[in-house]
């Protein structure tokens, strides 16, 4: 096996896989969206609780691959606490990061996500770990 | 066991160690089929039904060529039943929108099955919600993981109007009864629409042991090239459906207030067809039956059979299968706690080909309460090599996922 292999599923990520965080019912839904992956069949349900413009709770729940399920999980526990703004950019980044599309510095990001950065060393799992951020995202945009 | 005949696959040359177990996605091509395209692109090529030239002339004389040979290959009465397409989906799109359009009312049924590929699925899932009709879905024995013949009798009524069914699932690999099918649909003269997409590479075809009303196939799936796709129809549907895509080289005569149409085919070939898709395929026909399908089945069976064998024996592996059916190379299976997605991944680093999803076959992946599924599938150019180089590959996965 290659090294970018090993990479991809660190213990980090399997740990996400095997226990999943945040996939629970909250006290109330204030947005709510679904993601799919039609190449895989990923698929992601995510709810936000929130006070005023603060993430109060989040819900993750992930039907999927390791990669997704993992970015999920570890996605639950960044945006707990954050406001909705700061939510929207740190998603922002996350894809920046995660496709290469803009020059991240990965120390400005939680550590936990640099657990998923092998992943960029397979172009057709990048979707995979991007779907529970997108899904946030049109969450987050909706009215 | 087939020997040798990995030489005449210059992929798989180019790839050694690659175990390339993904032919029922599409199949790699030999160089007697990349030769006859190379030739007519380099001593033929001219467009055809045109051209009063002697190059025109000879590119038709092949593109019609190849029509025969299909036609023979399958039994049809005449190559004229054969209309030329871009693959199975084109081909099964084609009957929904022409005869389809024009036969299906409101509160009629169509009849299709669980195992469909959505080729055969969606576009009379669409034409039922276009036309108010009532979709109706058979399923399998859970059990045998085959068709439920008897749910399929009680299926169809009076009210249908077309039973769509595979004749070889391209994730099962489960050959339904087609004979029993076409009895049953004629009863209530109903038309039947076959998608032969998966049976064709692995068994030789006789419709007139059935008499389909429409049956669909795709070149690539068996050594030909991509892009080219055939729909068989029985004449007195082809003579009376109407066009499909009206345009150029199907025309019989065009005035600025009218056109009247070619007959069948041509009337459902509008514009310049992939000709070199065509001659691909007569020569991968020629190619299949001087090795012989027989030979083929035994060869792939085998294959999948040690496979399935060495997969079971280690215990986390879930095969879809009963162990006795063996059907055209294909194995579908799970590795316990790993999602496929990431087993095909893991594999795909050791240069094994597999396929891992839904295999555009949702309803039967629903049904089966499964998300998703790795399916191997086995071809006369695959190896007990490959079969060490795919059991390796899942142990490596378990050892991956500490299973």
């Amino acid at each position: 096996m290659t090294t970018q292999l090993d990479n991809m599923y660190r213990d980090l990520i399997l740990d996400h896989y095997e226990h999943p965080r945040n996939c629970h019912e909250l006290n109330h839904t204030d947005r709510t969206e679904e993601g799919f992956n039609p190449l895989c069949g990923d698929h992601v349900n995510i709810q936000f609780e929130q006070d005023g413009r603060t993430i109060t709770d989040i819900s993750v729940c992930t039907k999927g691959c390791a990669i997704c399920t993992a970015s999920g999980s570890i996605m639950s526990d960044i945006l707990k606490g954050l406001s909705v703004d700061e939510t929207k950019s740190m998603v922002e980044n996350v894809k920046a990061f995660l496709t290469g599309d803009r020059d991240i510095d990965p120390a400005d990001l939680p550590s936990s996500l640099q657990a998923l950065s092998g992943v960029r060393k397979f172009p057709i799992r990048i979707k995979c770990a991007l779907l529970p951020w997108t899904t946030a995202e049109l969450a987050l945009n909706k009215k | 066991m087939l020997e040798g005949v990995q030489n005449d696959f210059p992929v798989l040359k180019n790839h050694p160690g690659l175990a390339y177990l993904d032919s029922a996605a599409s199949t790699q091509k030999p160089s007697v089929v990349l030769d006859a395209m190379d030739h007519f692109y380099r001593f033929n090529y001219a467009n055809i039904h045109r051209g009063v030239y002697s190059l025109s002339e000879q590119a038709t004389a092949s593109y019609e060529a190849a029509r025969m040979r299909i036609a023979r290959f399958i039994h049809a009465k005449s190559p004229e039943n054969l209309v030329f397409t871009r693959n199975t989906t084109e081909s099964i799109n084609l009957v929904a929108a022409t005869i389809g359009e024009s036969m299906v009312r409101e509160g009629d049924e169509i009849v299709v099955t669980i195992m469909e590929h959505h080729a055969n699925f969606v576009p009379w899932q669409q034409l039922a919600l276009k036309k108010g009709a009532t979709l109706k879905v058979v399923g399998i024995d859970r059990e045998t993981l085959e068709l439920d013949m008897a749910e399929l009798a009680s299926a169809i009524t009076d009210k249908t109007r077309f039973v769509c069914c595979t004749m070889a699932s391209n994730v099962l690999g489960a050959t339904p009864n087609v004979a029993e099918v076409t009895r049953l649909a004629r009863k209530f003269g109903a038309l039947t629409v076959f998608d032969a997409a998966q049976f064709v590479p692995h068994h030789p075809l006789d419709i007139t042991s059935f008499e389909p009303d429409f049956l669909a196939l795709s070149g690539h799936k068996m050594l030909g090239a991509d892009g080219f796709g055939v729909l068989y129809g029985k004449s007195e549907h082809l003579a009376s459906m109407p066009p499909f895509m009206t345009g150029g080289d199907m025309i019989e005569n065009v005035t600025i207030e009218k056109t009247t149409y070619s007959q069948p085919p041509q009337k459902f070939e509008a514009g310049t067809p992939f000709i070199a898709g065509a001659i691909s395929l007569h020569s991968a026909i020629d190619y299949l039956e001087n090795i012989g399908l027989d030979r083929i089945q035994e060869h792939e069976t085998e294959l999948a059979r040690l496979a399935d064998e060495k997969l079971r024996a280690m215990g986390k592996v879930r095969l879809y299968r009963n162990a006795n059916r063996i059907h055209n190379g294909i194995l579908p299976f799970n590795v316990e706690g790993v999602h496929p997605h990431d087993v095909a991944t893991i594999l795909g680093d050791m240069d094994i080909c597999v396929r891992a999803g839904h295999h555009c076959a949702q309803p039967l992946i629903h049904f089966m309460d499964e998300i998703a599924m790795i399916r191997a599938s086995f071809y006369l150019y695959n190896t007990e090599e490959d079969v060490e180089r795919l059991v390796a590959g899942i142990q490596k996965t378990l050892e991956v996922f500490h299973k």
